[in-house]
């Protein structure tokens, strides 16, 4: 989480933050959470929203979300925040892999700095549901669809798909 | 452009760019059918994109009737990203301006599957572009497959 363990973020009680998030990764999603905040959605991968209040979102390599942590009014404890890996895609997960990130808000250095919840159930945010700040209305009638099937098959020789209707995943 | 009159038909950018040729300022749609049981993050370059509809998980080829036949709305103020996830075995609609000349590659940003190929080539024309007004030239003009 910001290229470090362990990341210690001070805070300010009841002042609003803004968090911009971005998957560097080169395969693995992740979900996001901050214990005992929501996060007001405001951007996505560039474009305003309109907020949208999300408990945990879910930020694939190359997305981007912008969103508004408003601060709690007591000092009185930190507050772990949460990357976890989704490991759907993964083929074997090695042993002793650590799939989750932790840092903290930390509203006072003196407090402890709580273990975050391990979780194993997510319900991520569905960025569907937003709708654009400018209320762009849909693009109608488009002069082309182009459609393409995805496809992960070995061909075995090395070759790409010729047939641009498809897109064919190759590998040697 | 060096190309001359061919600049607008796709294939002389190679067979293995999946390479589109798209006039100026026109909206395209872009269907994309998951045939796999992975998720793949999809980006676009140049461009953000109107996401229409994302599947769920399983829920097959998106069907071209799916809106006349009043099975499916469009969202009237669709939400707008560059990058979208596939969901296993379902699809997606999107939409865009093509206000931006340039070429555009659209590819999963799974770093693996960009390497063995995952990845279309958009060739936008500019509106200088003699051949802007015609209709472009390109493999496939229809809303299915193959």
């Amino acid at each position: 989480m910001n290229d470090t363990q362990n990341l210690q973020i001070p805070v300010s009680p009841g002042k609003t933050y803004f968090l911009r998030i971005v998957n560097i990764a080169a395969f693995a999603p992740q979900y996001f959470w901050i214990e005992g905040h929501t996060m007001r959605i405001i951007e996505v991968d560039g474009i305003y929203h309109e907020p949208a209040e999300a408990s945990q979102i879910y930020v694939a390599p190359a997305q981007r979300y912008g969103v508004l942590v408003t601060m709690r009014n007591d000092t009185s404890a930190n507050f772990a925040i949460s990357g976890s890996m989704d490991t759907d895609l993964f083929d074997k997960i090695p042993d002793g892999l650590n799939t989750n990130v932790t840092g903290w808000l930390v509203y006072d250095k003196s407090k402890t700095l709580p273990k975050a919840a391990n979780l194993t159930k997510f319900d991520p945010f569905d960025d569907m549901t937003l709708v654009p700040t400018d209320k762009m209305p849909l693009l109608e009638n488009p002069v082309q669809s182009i459609s393409v099937d995805v496809i992960m098959d070995n061909l075995g020789d090395g070759a790409v798909s010729c047939d641009s209707s498809q897109l064919i995943l190759s590998s040697c | 452009m060096s190309a001359g009159e061919l600049a607008t038909n796709a294939e002389i950018y190679g067979s293995a760019t999946h390479s589109f040729v798209l006039g100026h300022n026109e909206v395209y749609e872009m269907v994309v059918n998951n045939h796999d049981t992975g998720k793949h993050p999809f980006h676009l370059h140049g461009h953000a994109f109107q996401s229409i509809i994302r599947s769920d998980d399983e829920a097959g080829d998106w069907d071209p009737n799916a809106v006349t036949n009043g099975s499916v709305k469009f969202p009237a103020t669709p939400m707008r990203r560059d990058t979208l996830v596939l969901r296993p075995e379902g699809h997606f609609v999107i939409r865009f301006q093509s206000d931006n000349p340039g070429v555009w590659l659209f590819h999963c940003h799974i770093e693996w599957h960009v390497s063995s190929g995952l990845i279309l080539t958009l060739v936008e024309v500019n509106k200088l572009s003699p051949h802007n007004h015609e209709k472009p030239h390109t493999n496939s003009y229809n809303t299915g497959t193959s």
